[in-house]
């Protein structure tokens, strides 16, 4: 239990309080919210708050779970995660078989906690595929679940399925959404998920008690709001038609685009190219491969190096249109072809009548009408 | 015959306005070469032909009157014809002038204007490559042809009966040349048959532009000779406008009967009945330059001094307008740029043609260009 | 008029004479290679995506000079012009319909322009592409006037001395020296512009068609349409939307060219006739060595 603020704590940890507000500002900028929340960011952390978490397992590789552990990033970051009470997580707690247990059952009875998923939940034939303490991995979420706040779907396992729910998808593997319905739910998906993200989406909670606004596969857009293409800094060579087109080439080497070499970016909707990976050590492009969509769901259906579908739905005005050939007189040229020819007839017709209808006074000479 | 000799002292009032017209079109060629088509006309990728060659179209069928005499003439007797084929010879030398003067303005590379003669280059395929030759040398004929009206005031009495051996020939080959390339003129858009407006497109416009040359030229000639005649007060001869009247009538009913045959077998009569312009001008072309000159020629009036020349003037508004619109008006194209001539380009096609009418006045007041009444019948 | 038998024979032997004397009439500047050997492109409407690139690479490969939008940000021509030898232009239909369209020139099996110039300034390479020597040009235009694609443009704002401009398949530039194909198609990311031999794009253009009935308008334009061309279009909307007007199976130059080869036989056994009768005339009116002048 904790009495005092995150921020107290990072005090005592020695933090400055310049990183204690850059890390403030940080959170801002990944939320996408204006630099002035940083103040009221800033003011939720350093109210006392306790947000315990549970944090299951299901059918995963850990993956997520060893992403988060790398984060040696701003320590701040470590103490929001440290100081959420991590009050069950199978890899990192140190308790284990039935005192693990207790524990669980104690918060989930207590209450008000988040609830974190790893993995793909088999169902149906597949159920007891993944059992976890006597219990089916479905029992275990619909029973942690039952009293949560708020579930988060961490990596493209929990969110979307996953690997595992490639076909033939021999586990019959499911994910969080088709399970859980009557709780929100956020997921974080990627392969895996970036904990920065998760980061944010706590300080978000904890800054305004609710998660943060969602599209319509549940994904935060402060995360997922904009494609990989549309933030990828090597935008311009796209737009200049530079191409990779074969590894170690000297586009390759000049970091041109990748989007010959089967990136995806155009549909991979992440903010990969702004936070990075690592904490900020580097992400698949900027290493110089492309984009695999690993946040969308079956993305292994695209094909790695299948060149992604950059079908617009509808072409911007900015595009010169089609003319069709057509025979047209402007007005101009038809107002002053039509008053010349007007009066060109107009005249010669006047003067033609008078001088036909006048009797013919040119005579020959007699010499003339006498050949005639 | 004191009408023919004028005073040399007394200028014409015609005279100023002609010269300052003719020095302003010359400046203006000049700037034209200097800076480029494009900042002195208005043509432009869409209507890449404009004013000057609408000109050249009509000109040439005018000047061709040269031609159409000489053929006559020679069916029907010089003693007929004698008389006009100084005034006509001499129009076709100053029309071609024209012609080759507004080609060579219009033409973008005219440092190389010479590769049309170029034998390696010569696409004998091509009606416009056919046009510039015939025209180069029918424009050469012509000079042989007119060149005894100035050799015998400047005495050089070898030359001229060198000429007139070689007249035969001579005349000839312009006969054969010119109707040549009058009917090349309409070859000229057989390749065109999508984008020209269907009311003239035709597979038979060599032939139409042929016989519109003929009546054109016969009009001209009419219209021409009868001013001349009327100014100098000379005697009229009612029966060589009659027989110009008749000719011209048959070449137009010829004219119309493929014109209206082929609309006909074209299935275009619907286009002439919708209520646009193109149809509009159609029946206009039509109405003033075939049934009206018609209407004149095979009444009576035919025989009128004034019947043939006002059959002429109709005639001659008529090939103006089918010129105008084979040449860019009629033109589809996929933009809705448009075409109208600039002031340039307009200036520059009224001085030379008023420098044109500056010559021929000259070329009548100084030179021997019509017979003296009494060697008329000899 | 009565003709004497001898003089009737004078005409007719001269007539007669001159039509065995007309040589073969110059074939037209067509080599007789097989269109289908020859080298074409195939632009796939369905798979562009207006991308632009293939503007970019013409204009980075030929140097020409871009043309910016209003806001003088983007190079951003709407036709093509004496510095845009490709671009794309999109049509927009009813419900959401739209397809890109790549314009440039169409390397027609037997083009008007060819036929047309004067000093055969443009021709028609064994190869397929139809070339454009500056040399030769007198900057008279007809090409322009008769290509029934609008394709050739003009540098109308030089003086000294401006020059035809239009897409020449890079022929010279990269063909030739085996560099690639067209910048164009080269630089393409989707491949919906494709070069190679004309057959093999054709056999590929039908077999997309046959696989995916749906998806396609059931033509290739320029298989036949105005007599052939070497630039292929397939399509999802119908091509007059595209601006590819139905021009028909005939080349445009096959009437030109069947009136131009009268020419000169017209001429040789016309003028002996004409002048023959004229000649005779002369002589029954009696005034054959006289001339009014």
């Amino acid at each position: 239990m904790l009495e005092t603020s995150i921020q107290e704590t990072a005090v005592r940890q020695g933090i400055s309080r310049r990183d204690f507000l850059k890390f403030c500002s940080m959170m801002a900028g990944v939320l996408a919210l204006p630099r002035s929340y940083a103040t009221r960011i800033e003011n939720a952390l350093a109210t006392p708050q306790r947000l315990p978490v549970i944090w299951l397992e299901m059918q995963d590789c850990a993956g997520c779970t060893e992403a988060l552990l790398r984060a040696t990033q701003p320590t701040v970051s470590q103490l929001v995660l440290d100081v959420l009470s991590v009050d069950y997580h199978e890899t990192i707690m140190a308790a284990s078989g039935n005192l693990a247990e207790e524990a669980k059952q104690a918060t989930i009875k207590a209450g008000g906690y988040l609830l974190v998923i790893e993995g793909s939940i088999p169902v149906g034939e597949g159920e007891f595929y993944c059992t976890i303490g006597g219990k089916s991995a479905l029992q275990q979420l619909q029973e942690a679940a039952a009293n949560a706040v708020a579930v988060v779907a961490v990596g493209n396992c929990a969110a979307f399925g996953g690997w595992p729910y490639a076909s033939p998808n021999p586990t019959s593997a499911s994910f969080v959404t088709e399970i859980i319905k009557d709780k929100p739910v956020m997921n974080l998906p990627g392969c895996p998920y970036n904990p920065v993200n998760l980061t944010a989406a706590v300080v978000h909670f904890l800054t305004f008690g609710e998660l943060p606004a969602m599209d319509d596969l549940h994904r935060p857009l402060f995360a997922y709001g904009s494609r990989i293409h549309d933030d990828c800094p090597r935008r311009g060579h796209f737009d200049a038609a530079e191409f990779v087109v074969a590894w170690g080439d000297e586009g390759h080497q000049k970091g041109w685009c990748l989007y010959k070499m089967g990136c995806k970016g155009p549909v991979t909707f992440h903010n990969c190219p702004a936070v990075e990976y690592n904490d900020g050590t580097s992400w698949p492009i900027k290493a110089g491969h492309g984009c695999i969509a690993c946040s969308e769901p079956n993305f292994w259906e695209l094909g790695v190096y299948n060149l992604a579908n950059l079908q617009q739905y509808a072409p911007p005005d900015t595009y010169a249109p089609v003319q069709l050939p057509t025979q047209k007189i402007d007005p101009a040229t038809a107002g002053v072809i039509g008053a010349l020819a007007g009066l060109a007839v107009g005249a010669a017709g006047v003067a033609a009548y008078q001088a036909l209808s006048k009797p013919d006074k040119e005579e020959t000479p007699p010499e003339k009408k006498a050949k005639q | 015959m004191a009408a023919l000799t004028r005073s040399r002292e007394r200028i014409p009032a015609s005279f100023w306005p002609l010269l300052a017209l003719t020095l302003l079109g010359v400046g203006l060629a000049i700037y034209r070469l200097v800076v480029g088509l494009g900042p002195s006309t208005n043509m432009n990728d869409h209507y890449p032909w404009g004013l000057w060659i609408t000109i050249d179209l009509f000109l040439i069928p005018v000047a061709g009157a040269a031609f159409t005499i000489s053929l006559i003439s020679y069916f029907l007797g010089r003693e007929d014809y004698h008389s006009v084929i100084r005034p006509a010879v001499l129009a076709g030398f100053i029309g071609y002038g024209i012609v080759g003067i507004l080609l060579f303005l219009d033409i973008g590379r005219w440092n190389q204007f010479y590769n049309i003669l170029v034998p390696g280059y010569i696409n004998l395929h091509s009606f416009l490559e056919e046009i510039s030759l015939c025209i180069t040398l029918y424009t050469g004929i012509l000079v042989l042809e007119i060149a005894p009206v100035f050799l015998e005031k400047w005495g050089y009495k070898t030359p001229i009966r060198w000429i007139e051996r070689g007249i035969f020939i001579i005349a000839g080959a312009g006969i054969v040349l010119s109707m040549l390339h009058q009917s090349s003129l309409g070859s000229l858009f057989l390749l065109m048959p999508h984008k020209l407006h269907p009311l003239w497109w035709t597979p038979a416009l060599p032939l139409l532009f042929y016989l519109q040359a003929v009546y054109t030229g016969l009009g001209t000639t009419a219209i021409a000779v009868r001013l001349i005649w009327g100014a100098l007060k000379l005697p009229i001869n009612r029966d060589l406008f009659r027989r110009i009247g008749q000719a011209m009538s048959i070449n137009l009913m010829l004219y119309a009967a493929i014109k209206v045959g082929d609309w006909m077998g074209s299935e275009e009569v619907p286009l002439l009945l919708r209520p646009d312009a193109f149809g509009l001008i159609a029946w206009l072309q039509f109405l003033i330059g075939i049934v009206l000159p018609l209407g004149i020629l095979l009444s009576k009036l035919v025989g009128h001094t004034s019947g043939p020349f006002w059959a002429g003037v109709f005639a001659l508004i008529g090939t103006f307008i089918d010129r105008l619109v084979v040449s860019w008006v009629g033109l589809a194209e996929p933009s809705p740029v448009t075409y109208f001539p600039s002031w340039i380009e307009i200036m520059i096609m009224v001085g030379m043609i008023a420098g044109g009418f500056l010559l021929y006045g000259a070329v009548v007041r100084y030179f021997r260009l019509f017979p003296e009444p009494e060697h008329a019948h000899s | 008029m009565t003709i004497s038998r001898r003089d009737f024979l004078k005409v007719a032997g001269l007539a007669v004479g001159c039509a065995l004397a007309v040589p073969e009439t110059v074939q037209a500047s067509l080599p007789s290679t097989d269109p289908n050997e020859q080298i074409a492109m195939l632009y796939d409407a369905t798979i562009c995506v207006g991308c632009n690139a293939c503007t970019n690479a013409c204009r980075q490969w030929n140097g020409t000079t871009p043309e910016p939008d209003a806001r003088l940000v983007y190079d951003a021509p709407t036709e093509l012009s004496a510095d845009t030898f490709t671009l794309i232009q999109l049509y927009q239909g009813e419900d959401g319909v739209f397809s890109f369209v790549k314009r440039q020139c169409m390397h027609c099996v037997d083009p008007a322009c060819v036929s047309g110039c004067p000093v055969q300034a443009l021709q028609k390479t064994t190869d397929g592409p139809v070339v454009y020597d500056p040399e030769r040009c007198i900057g008279c235009r007809y090409c322009q006037y008769v290509c029934p694609f609008h394709v050739p443009r003009f540098e109308w704002d030089v003086a000294r001395f401006p020059v035809v401009a239009k897409c020449h398949f890079c022929y010279e530039s990269r063909i030739i020296p085996g560099i690639g194909g067209p910048a164009c198609a080269d630089r393409c990311p989707t491949s919906a512009l494709i070069w190679g031999k004309r057959g093999d794009l054709i056999a590929e253009a039908r077999k997309r068609i046959s696989e995916n009935p749906t998806r396609y308008v059931d033509h290739i334009y320029g298989e036949d349409d105005a007599g052939g061309t070497s630039v292929l279009y397939l399509s999802a909307v119908p091509f007059e939307n595209l601006g590819l007007e139905d021009l028909g199976t005939r080349s445009i130059p096959e009437i030109s060219e069947e009136t131009a080869e009268l020419v000169l036989p017209g001429i040789l056994i016309g003028a002996p006739i004409l002048l023959g009768m004229i000649r005779l005339t002369a002589k029954r009116g009696g005034w054959e060595d006289t001339w009014p002048l």
